[in-house]
């Protein structure tokens, strides 16, 4: 496997950012973000007014963002290569000397930093509204946040990228990202593991569940999110329905999901890309 | 060095369900070598793997066995380097997002670090009006001009055109002709797939008729000329066909096929053989009313060797 040749990547990644700028899908993304954003700043500035009390901006955002990143990512990308496929653009953009790798790597940095873009817009324009409307800012930790949120949206969006490589229907990449969502998000990943916990134990649940149930469930993307930001602040609601426990295993650490995010991206991208080297165009 | 070296390919689309599987050949055992500076029609009804054989040398579709070189290169391993010296006009192509004519064009000459100048491109295509406007909304053939353009940047060795004048006007269609010439002159080889058997007889060196997935034949336009040239269709219309008289012609040297339609009699026999026919026939002792005869176009012999789709 060679590398991707460097100028037909960049061109590919700077095209495809430019693509969904042509296809409005930056400007509806970025309005998606920042729309939330700009009225849960405002909403939290009418409640420290009201109350009279300190509120710090990071709180108010955060349950919306852990919830909006994912579905975002999985909602605009999923489909992305399906439509291409559909389209016949693939035939056109692979019958230069364009390889499928770059496509798929470069669909990936591409939509990364769409989806990227929109957060980082949304946050900046929270920080002086907030500011103006009375809500109090950590920079430092706000700064921090933003890029595990940053880490988060990259990892649906590998997700988002790898459905795409590898089914060839539209309504087949919506009924998979939906799916993705709903496991991920919605923590029915942690039933996974249980219900094999269930079935080793003889159709019984085990009095003390065995070390890699935990683990397995650190596994989800969004749990390890959870246990990042929540092994970092523990001060502060991740936003997820998985809460960090009290006192974490080493696979609960912020070291480890930060390992866990990073290899969901690897192994998707991997997996989507595998599947997409072989497929009939 | 041969610019396609297809050796034994043979492709199969399976497709796996709970109720069963089903399995298509779309092509059977092909080789074909076309030669580096020809022109060569690849001809054949729809359903023929006209398309199959030009995704696979494009690296769209993998053969399920056998190999494939391009320019000296093996298809499976190198296809990127393949097709950074091979201009394509592939079929079933559509606009890449909301890009106008003129990006994709710019797209494909940064993709192939050529310095082409796009505005040429655009005007030797002859789509100068439309090119600032995204290419969802072209029309079929100016689409198609775009595409022409596309496939010419980089003055590439080897242009491998899938149905090139499809959705072409009458003019389109002579530019296309025009521009396959000059291409050629420069030095590339040409490869282009048709079902009509005219736009390959104008331009190919050679030609290559495939049908239900296999090679038919392979052979120049004046080869497949000549052995037209022998074959002649004799239409006779009789009062009504006497018993024995279609044997006897039958039996004539030089008769290839006998056929009655009602009170018509179509014989296609040897050019020598067609005065034979008619006398055979008049010594019957059958009222002619009406004998025409004709020579075996070219689309008739494309019609006579292809017959049906893949298996």
């Amino acid at each position: 496997m060679n590398a991707p040749a460097p100028d037909t990547f960049a061109l590919f990644v700077r095209e495809d950012v430019r693509d969904t700028v042509r296809e409005r899908q930056f400007q509806l993304l970025v309005g998606f973000f920042v729309l939330p954003s700009a009225l849960l700043t405002y909403a939290a500035g009418r409640s420290a007014s009201v109350a009279g009390n300190q509120v710090e901006l990071l709180p108010s955002l955060l349950p919306a963002f852990a919830m909006l990143t994912p579905l975002l990512a999985l909602g605009f990308f999923a489909s992305t290569l399906v439509e291409k496929r559909t389209t016949g653009a693939l035939n056109v953009v692979l019958g230069l000397p364009i390889s499928r790798r770059t496509v798929v790597v470069g669909t990936l940095v591409g939509r990364s930093i769409v989806i990227c873009a929109g957060l980082g817009a949304s946050l900046l324009v929270a920080v002086p509204f907030a500011l103006f409307v009375g809500v109090a800012v950590d920079l430092g930790r706000f700064v921090v946040v933003g890029v595990i949120l940053a880490l988060l949206a990259v990892t649906f969006t590998a997700l988002a990228v790898a459905i795409s490589a590898t089914v060839r229907t539209s309504t087949r990449a919506t009924t998979a990202a939906f799916a993705a969502f709903v496991v991920f998000f919605f923590n029915l990943w942690a039933h996974l593991p249980n219900t094999l916990s269930y079935v080793r134990h003889g159709f019984s649940y085990p009095e003390t569940d065995p070390e890699w149930v935990p683990f397995l469930e650190a596994i989800n993307p969004v749990a390890a999110y959870a246990n990042l930001l929540g092994g970092l602040y523990p001060d502060l609601n991740s936003g997820a329905f998985i809460q960090p426990p009290a006192e974490p295993a080493v696979y609960e650490r912020p070291a480890f999901a930060l390992v866990v995010l990073v290899g969901w991206i690897v192994l998707a991208t991997a997996v989507g890309y595998r599947r997409f080297r072989t497929t009939d165009l | 060095m041969a610019a396609i070296e297809l050796r034994g390919v043979t492709k199969r689309y399976e497709r796996v369900g709970f109720l069963g599987s089903r399995s298509v050949t779309a092509l059977h055992d092909l080789d074909l070598t076309v030669r580096s500076g020809e022109i060569f029609g690849f001809l054949g009804p729809n359903g023929a793997g006209k398309s199959t054989t030009i995704d696979i040398l494009l690296d769209y579709t993998a053969p399920t066995s056998g190999s494939v070189s391009v320019l000296g290169r093996d298809v499976a391993t190198e296809s990127t380097a393949v097709r950074e010296r091979v201009g394509v006009l592939p079929d079933g192509y559509g606009p890449i997002g909301e890009r106008t004519g003129r990006e994709h064009v710019e797209f494909a000459i940064e993709a192939n670090g050529a310095d082409d100048d796009p505005e040429e491109l655009i005007e030797r295509v002859g789509m100068c009006g439309p090119d600032a406007y995204p290419v969802a909304e072209y029309s079929k053939g100016m689409a198609q001009r775009l595409m022409l353009a596309v496939a010419l940047v980089g003055e590439p060795d080897l242009l491998v055109l899938d149905e090139p004048t499809t959705g072409l006007d009458p003019n389109g269609a002579r530019t296309m002709r025009r521009i396959v010439r000059e291409e050629n002159d420069r030095g590339a080889t040409v490869f282009f797939s048709s079902h009509i058997m005219e736009q390959v007889e104008a331009v190919c060196d050679r030609v290559a008729i495939v049908d239900g997935g296999e090679l038919v034949t392979v052979d120049t336009i004046d080869a497949l000329r000549d052995s037209t040239d022998e074959t002649a269709t004799v239409t006779l219309e009789l009062s009504a066909v006497p018993e024995g008289v279609l044997e006897s012609v039958r039996a004539l040297e030089g008769v290839s096929g006998v056929r009655a339609d009602g009170t018509t009699v179509v014989v296609a026999c040897a050019d020598a053989t067609k005065a034979a026919v008619v006398a055979t026939v008049y010594d019957s002792g059958a009222e002619v009313t009406d004998v025409t005869t004709s020579e075996t176009s070219l689309e008739e012999l494309f019609e006579r060797y292809t017959r049906g789709v893949a298996q």
